[in-house]
This record gives structure tokens, sequence and C-alpha cells, in this order.
């Protein structure tokens, strides 16, 4: 097997008295799609940031093909997190710029050399992978929820990242909005050739776009699977996971 | 009740160490490129011509209730020829930079703070940080550079309305015009005591945009943690004006 993309070693988080992470090991290999699952207040959020390099754990490391994020000096972090691009829960799109404006804006900072009909063209071209074509002069408060997710998505791929990071790319959209920001996800997936993880709580999202993933269970990752092995599998927490159940080990765990 | 008292001093002790270090990242940052001129320009008007009328405003009372205190004391000893001279050396050394800085404060200051721990709280600021961008860089510098600037000019207007404020007071409304009021007042009123007003403004106003940003960036749980780091902007900033001021005084004199 290559050595992996993203290597995280025994992480470890808390905050105050609360362990949030308590020895996180996850390898994502170049290509993957990796669907990090996990219930509310699982830590998966703290997670994320953590894969992202904007925060620091108590211990253990989190490696990018080999390199420290801790181990880096500012330069050459911001060189590395050019490689990412990630969208946010409620989409962190910039209030005081339009759509255009807020696509625009990594690829204005990180290539200056671009000139303006490009960086025009490449916004188009982002819109137009999310299935947005004409909502470029609005304001992201004139969006509703889904529009502006599938904003920060077009954002999150301006700079053409190697890596994709989504926070919960659904939750709180209806059905159908959901499988439309499923399939867009997939389509970016397999246009774009990258590697991407998400987090998300949402099973019909976690079938249609993972081909493997982690369950995340009171800050430690407790099983990894290809994507057919991990549906199928007997551990009792991914079971009652995946089934929904109000009975299970999980229940019991919250109880306990 | 001493691990009360214990923990507010710890607490007091690292948000100073967290408000000084950002104010050195902040100068750093000054001088890595890229400097944000847009955002610099946005924020110079920001601050400078949309607080102009407040300012002005402040300055114009403050000319007016000065003249029209002392007027009628030195009426009393009949001194009211050294009046003009008062006014001038009261308002352009000491209250119109400060009254004009906490007015700036409270118009500026908060909608600092408010913007930047709106952005915290909705992760835009961890957005720029995913896109590469120092939030420091992008939102402290231009913000605190655009003020310390922009106060000084305002205070520089704020002057000339409050001297002008007590000259119309005197003559319009007490109906005792003197003759060469703005010759007394340049009389006693020398360059020096302006350029301590401006210098004093002018560290106001870094005062007034890193303590909102400082703010902003500490924000913490949601609309009512915005709240909070608006009002503690004002309050910090305002208390900083007038501590500051003593010890600029004492330094520039």
């Amino acid at each position: 097997m290559n050595s992996p993309l993203i290597k995280l070693e025994m992480v470890k988080k808390s905050f105050g008295d609360k362990a949030v992470l308590r020895g996180i090991n996850l390898d994502v290999q170049r290509g993957d799609s990796m669907v990090i699952l996990g219930g509310s207040g699982a830590g998966k959020s703290v997670l994320m940031r953590h894969i992202i390099g904007l925060m620091r754990p108590d211990s253990g490391h989190v490696f990018l093909d080999g390199l420290d994020w801790w181990q880096m000096d500012q330069r050459q972090l911001y060189e590395t997190r050019k490689r990412f691009g990630m969208s946010f829960q409620e989409a962190a799109l910039f209030d005081s710029l339009s759509v255009f404006e807020n696509i625009a804006f990594p690829i204005k900072r990180h290539r200056r050399d671009w000139t303006p009909a490009k960086i025009a063209n490449r916004v188009h071209e982002c819109l137009d992978l999310v299935g947005m074509p004409s909502v470029a002069d609005l304001m992201p408060n004139e969006l509703s929820g889904g529009m502006r997710r599938r904003v920060g998505f077009a954002r999150s791929i301006a700079l053409e990242p190697e890596i994709l990071l989504f926070d919960e790319p659904t939750t709180g959209l209806d059905p159908i909005m959901t499988s439309v920001l499923n399939d867009v996800i997939v389509n970016l997936r397999e246009q774009l050739k990258i590697t991407s993880i998400t987090i998300t709580h949402d099973m019909s999202s976690a079938k249609a776009i993972s081909t493997r993933l982690a369950m995340l269970y009171k800050g430690d990752i407790v099983f990894t699977a290809e994507r057919e092995a991990f549906f199928n599998a007997d551990n009792g927490i991914v079971r009652q996971f995946v089934e929904g159940r109000a009975d299970g080990p999980v229940t019991e765990g919250l109880l306990s | 009740m001493f691990a009360m008292i214990g923990k507010k001093t710890i607490n007091i002790a690292r948000g100073a160490g967290a408000y000084t270090l950002l104010v050195s990242q902040g100068l750093a940052k000054t001088f890595v490129p890229p400097f944000e001129w847009r955002e610099f320009i946005k924020q110079l008007e920001r601050v400078g011509v949309n607080s102009l009328p407040v300012v002005a405003v402040t300055s114009l009372f403050t000319g007016m209730v000065l003249a029209l205190q002392t007027y009628d004391g030195f009426r009393r000893f009949q001194a009211e020829a050294y009046v003009p001279a008062l006014l001038g050396l009261a308002l352009v050394r000491e209250l119109v930079p400060v009254l004009g800085g906490m007015m700036v404060a409270g118009r500026v200051g908060s909608a600092m703070a408010a913007e930047v721990g709106t952005m915290k709280v909705t992760s835009q600021i961890d957005a720029l940080e995913v896109m590469a961008t120092n939030p420091i860089q992008f939102l402290v510098v231009p913000r605190m550079w655009a003020t310390a600037i922009m106060l000084p000019l305002l205070i520089a207007i704020g002057d000339l309305i409050g001297i002008y404020g007590g000259q119309f007071l005197i003559t319009s409304i007490l109906q005792e015009p003197q003759t060469g009021y703005m010759d007394r007042v340049f009389e006693f009123v020398d360059a020096e005591d302006f350029w301590s007003g401006m210098i004093k403004a002018a560290f106001f106003g870094a005062i007034v945009a890193t303590v909102g940003c400082y703010q902003g960036l500490a924000t913490r749980g949601g609309a009512e943690g915005v709240g909070r780091a608006t009002t503690a902007a004002v309050v910090q900033a305002s208390l900083g004006i007038l501590v500051a001021d003593f010890f600029l005084t004492k330094v520039l004199f």
C-alpha cells in the first residue's frame, strides 16, 4: 500500500476536563472518499479542524504527505493549506461580499498573476460545477441554506485543491436538496479526481458519496472499512448507527 | 472566594497577554506583503468619513459648553479675554482627542467587534485561515492603521469646530463679541499643543481598532457572545483611552 496522503497518529484533544479526541488513528489514501460518521457531540468538527491544521492536538500528530502540520513554519503551513478546500457547515461565506467575490476571494489572493477575465471564467466554471450558474451577483443573505452551501463548495474548489473537506454538507436540508448536494460531491470527486473527507451523521449521504468509512464514537475511531464491508459489519456501534436504532450499545453508552 | 479572585486575576493576565500578542503581530504583519489596500481604503472611509458627523457634533458642543462655563466664571474677575486661550488649549490638548476618541470607540470600535465577532462565530475567520489568509494580516492590520490615521484627521477638524463653537457661543448667544478671538487662541496655542493632540489621537485610534478586533476575535458563543464582545470593546477601549491619555500626557510634556 502507498503511504497515506493524510495520517493521524494518536491525536488527543481536551477542552478543560472534557476529552474530545482520545487518541485518533486514521489513514486517508490518495483518491479516497472518506466519510467519518459520528453522532452529535462525537468530536467530528474538532477532528476536521485537526485535519486541516486549525487546531493543535494536545498530543499526537497529523501528517500530510509525511509532514507534520505543527512542525511547519507559517509560510509552509499556508502553502500546504492551499492544497485543501474546505466547506463549512454553515458555508461561512463572507457576508459583505457577493457570491462572485466570495468565490474570487481565494483566487485573487493566491493567483495574483491572473487577469480579471480569467478569474471571472474560473468563478463561473466553479458555479457551473455546483449547478448554480446564475447567482453570481447575489449577496449570501439572498440565498437559501442549500444554495449557500453550494456556493461554499464552489469557493472551496476555486483553487483546484487536491483534498476537499466537507463539514456536515447536508445537515438540516430537505431530502431533495440532500441528494442534489450528494450528486454535486460525487461529481466533484469524479471530475476533479480529488481526495475528500466528509463528516456527517446523515446515512443517505454517507452511502452516496463514500468509498471508505470510519466510525467516530466518544472521541475514538472504533471502526474503519471499505464501503461494502462497513455497511455489512457486525460491529455493534456501526450497526446501530447504520440502522438508526434507538436501542444498542450507543444508547447504553449514553445512559451509563 | 480566593479561588475566584485567583481565577479573575489569571483571566486578566491572560487577556492582557493575548492582546499584547495581537498588537505585536499586527505591527509585525504590517510589513509582510501583501498589504490589503482595498480593505484599508474601505476602512479609511468607514472610520474617517462616516465618523465625521459624530466627532463634529461632539466637538461643537464641547467647545460651546466649555465657553459657557468658563466665560461666566472668568467674567467675575474680568478675565474674559483669556477665555479663547483656555478654550484653545483645553480643546486641542485634551478634550477633543479624548472625547472624540471615546465617541469613535463607541461608533467604530463596537462595529469592528461586532463584525469580526460575527465572522468568528459563523466560522468566517476559520474560512480565512483555510484559504491560507492570515486573519490578523487581513482584518487587524488595515483596521489598526486606518483608525490610527483617520482619528488624528478627525480630531484636527474637531479642534477647529470646537474653537469656532466657543466663538459662536460667545458672540451670538452671550452677545458679547470679542474682537480678535482667533488671534487670542493662536497667541496661546503652540504647534506643539496641536501635535500632542494629534499623537494622542493616533494612539487612541490604534487602541480603538485593536481592542475592537481583539474582542471580535475572542468572541465565543453565538449572538450573545457578539453582544458581550461589542460591549467589552467599547468599555475597554474607552478605559484604555483614558489611561493612555494620562501616560501620553506625562510623556509628551
